[in-house]
């Protein structure tokens, strides 16, 4: 499987990268705003986005979600410290596979990676 | 010297103008003048040689009448001079068997024959215009007390007519001399979406009877500015056919709901910037995680276990702040929902399920301080790591219990962790090492923190941890 990383914070994303390298995933790209998310999955179009929704500068990871789902059909995993600010509307966009909240345990987010992988060869 | 006409006691009491009564000096009525019959709607001869008190009996809010109406004609007796009582309410039933409130003003006179006392002339002057007019103006001087900034007003409800202070006309925009007396150019300048509700309240105010109103309502000036006032009053029946009165005082309360207003918006950026600083917390505690994490997947085995138990630890923290902010309440957090998440984490990072092993919890719902919330939480975290760790080597499967419960006789909260395995003793030689040594500190120095004592037992059964500490005031 093929991921791409939406997160601006680097620790977490390296943190992220090797937890799915070492689930033995691959990652396409890591995505510090909106803009460089669209056009790496464009270019990429990977299998899931782990995606954070405050993203550096104005930009929104709940719109990169909710494009990545409609344009290109690529689900998302959110992992986020303001799960709350996301609304029916956001949940609706984006039909996200798993939410996680921050301060994520590493279980949580390789069980959650393993079902969206499962969930796709469904 | 005039021939003086044969004079009649009888008859000069009959032409007195005012209420009287001729009776003994043991209060039996000998007579009394047409004034008082019509005063008080009585025939004069259903009274003659009656007691007193047998026709007009003590109404219950003037219970004490009669005894001072017997000692004013005591002293009216004793002294031979004419004792006058301060103004009272004596109702009087009408014809119709109804009451009507009326004020008196009772004296009583002497009567010398013979140098005797014989009788005493009780003259009954009906004062309730002068009293009622008075009432009026003590609540105009108590409202009016109230404030100097504030204005009074004295509203007539069958006439319309209004007496008020200057600042009445100020506040409607109004110069000194502008309008009359009527209420009407005052509605005016209520403004149009206030204006009928105005209306209607001020008016069916004399149909809720005696009693304090309130209303809040804007102004709408000439010059287009808007302006806020609360009236508050009090219905009083006035003295002329007891036509209600709305007495009261009115404040300009513009500045209070501009400052309303204002702490509305400061409290909407406070929340703005709680959220904000909430997000860099979780996102700070996420990079220790993911730090601590980076750094143990380069790590040696024993070094891995080191960090990931020092990644709980931070988890642990971070549970607390995570739930700080759930509901609303940032001064205390609910440690029982608290402790299922930290929980639940550690028994994922533990891999609980594919061991076999549960957790199970009892945790009453209590609220903690932060601080003390912390302190739990790092014990609980220790316990039950350790009991993950070492309480069930090579078994496939087992059982740690977290109770937390709250001892009532003796004031305090109750904490225990069990497990059914063998417990870190035996297992301490060989697996404990220094990270157990240093659980045990943070366990220890934690309890004492919040003022706790530990105890740990080992059965057959497994090993047991209870703390109890006070119950927080």
């Amino acid at each position: 499987m093929r991921i791409l990383i939406v997160e601006d914070e680097v620790f977490i994303a390296l943190d992220l990268e090797m937890q799915i390298l070492d689930m033995g995933y691959e990652v396409v790209g890591i995505a510090a705003t909106k803009e460089t998310a669209i056009e790496i999955a464009c270019a990429q179009v990977p299998d899931l986005a782990l995606v954070d929704l405050h993203l550096a500068g104005p930009s929104s990871g709940a719109e990169a979600a909710a494009f990545l789902r409609a344009e290109l059909g690529v689900p998302s995993i959110i992992v986020s410290g303001s799960l709350h600010e996301l609304t029916e509307l956001d949940i609706a966009s984006i039909a996200p596979v798993s939410l996680l909240g921050k301060p994520f345990s590493p279980v949580k987010l390789q069980a959650a990676i393993r079902d969206a992988d499962t969930g796709r060869h469904r | 010297m005039l021939d003086a006409p044969s004079l009649s006691g009888r008859s000069i009491l009959h032409a007195i103008p005012v209420p009287a009564i001729i009776m003994s000096t043991n209060l039996e009525i000998i007579d009394v003048n047409a004034a008082f019959e019509s005063a008080v709607a009585r025939q004069r001869a259903t009274l003659l040689d009656r007691p007193l008190f047998d026709e007009f009996p003590p109404r219950p809010e003037t219970p004490n009448l009669e005894a001072t109406i017997r000692a004013s004609v005591a002293r009216a007796v004793d002294t031979r001079q004419t004792d006058a009582l301060e103004p009272g309410r004596h109702d009087i039933v009408m014809s119709d068997g109804g009451f009507e409130t009326r004020y008196w003003r009772l004296s009583h006179s002497p009567v010398i024959e013979g140098g005797e006392v014989t009788c005493v002339l009780q003259l009954v002057e009906d004062v309730t215009v002068e009293v009622t007019r008075q009432l009026l103006l003590d609540a105009r001087e108590r409202t009016a007390e109230e404030g100097a900034a504030l204005a009074f007003w004295d509203l007539n409800l069958v006439t319309g007519k209004l007496v008020r202070s200057g600042g009445v006309d100020t506040m409607h925009g109004f110069a000194p001399g502008e309008v009359g007396e009527d209420i009407e150019p005052f509605i005016e300048r209520v403004h149009p979406e206030d204006r009928d509700r105005v209306r209607t309240e001020v008016f069916s105010a004399a149909e809720q009877g005696p009693g304090p109103t309130n209303l809040e309502h804007r102004l709408l000036l000439p010059d287009g500015t808007i302006r806020w006032i609360s009236a508050r009053g009090e219905i009083l029946p006035g003295p002329v056919n007891g036509e209600p009165h709305l007495v009261g005082m009115v404040v300009d309360i513009t500045e209070f709901r501009q400052n309303e207003e204002r702490l509305k918006t400061a409290l909407a950026n406070q929340k703005i910037l709680l959220d904000e600083v909430n997000h860099r917390v979780k996102n700070s505690l996420q990079m220790v995680a993911s730090l601590l994490s980076l750094e143990s997947g380069r790590a040696s085995p024993e070094t891995r276990e080191r960090l990931m138990s020092a990644s709980i630890r931070v988890n642990a923290i971070a549970t607390i702040h995570a739930s700080l902010y759930l509901d609303g309440d940032v001064t205390s957090v609910a440690v029982d929902q608290q402790l299922r998440d930290l929980c639940d984490h550690v028994a994922a990072s533990s891999g609980c399920d594919v061991r076999g092993i549960t957790i199970d919890l009892d945790l009453a719902p209590i609220r903690l301080c932060p601080n003390q919330a912390i302190s739990l939480s790092i014990i609980v975290n220790e316990l039950i790591t350790n009991a993950l760790k070492h309480a069930f080597p090579g078994r496939a499967q087992g059982k740690v219990q977290v109770r937390l419960t709250r001892n009532e006789t003796a004031d305090e909260l109750v904490l225990t962790v069990t497990d059914d395995g063998t417990g870190p003793s035996e297992a301490a030689g060989e697996q404990a090492g220094r990270s157990s040594g240093l659980g045990q500190r943070l366990i220890h120095m934690s309890a004492r923190q919040i003022g706790g004592r530990i105890e740990q037992s080992r059965s057959p059964e497994g090993w047991r941890t209870t703390l109890r500490f006070p119950v927080p005031g």
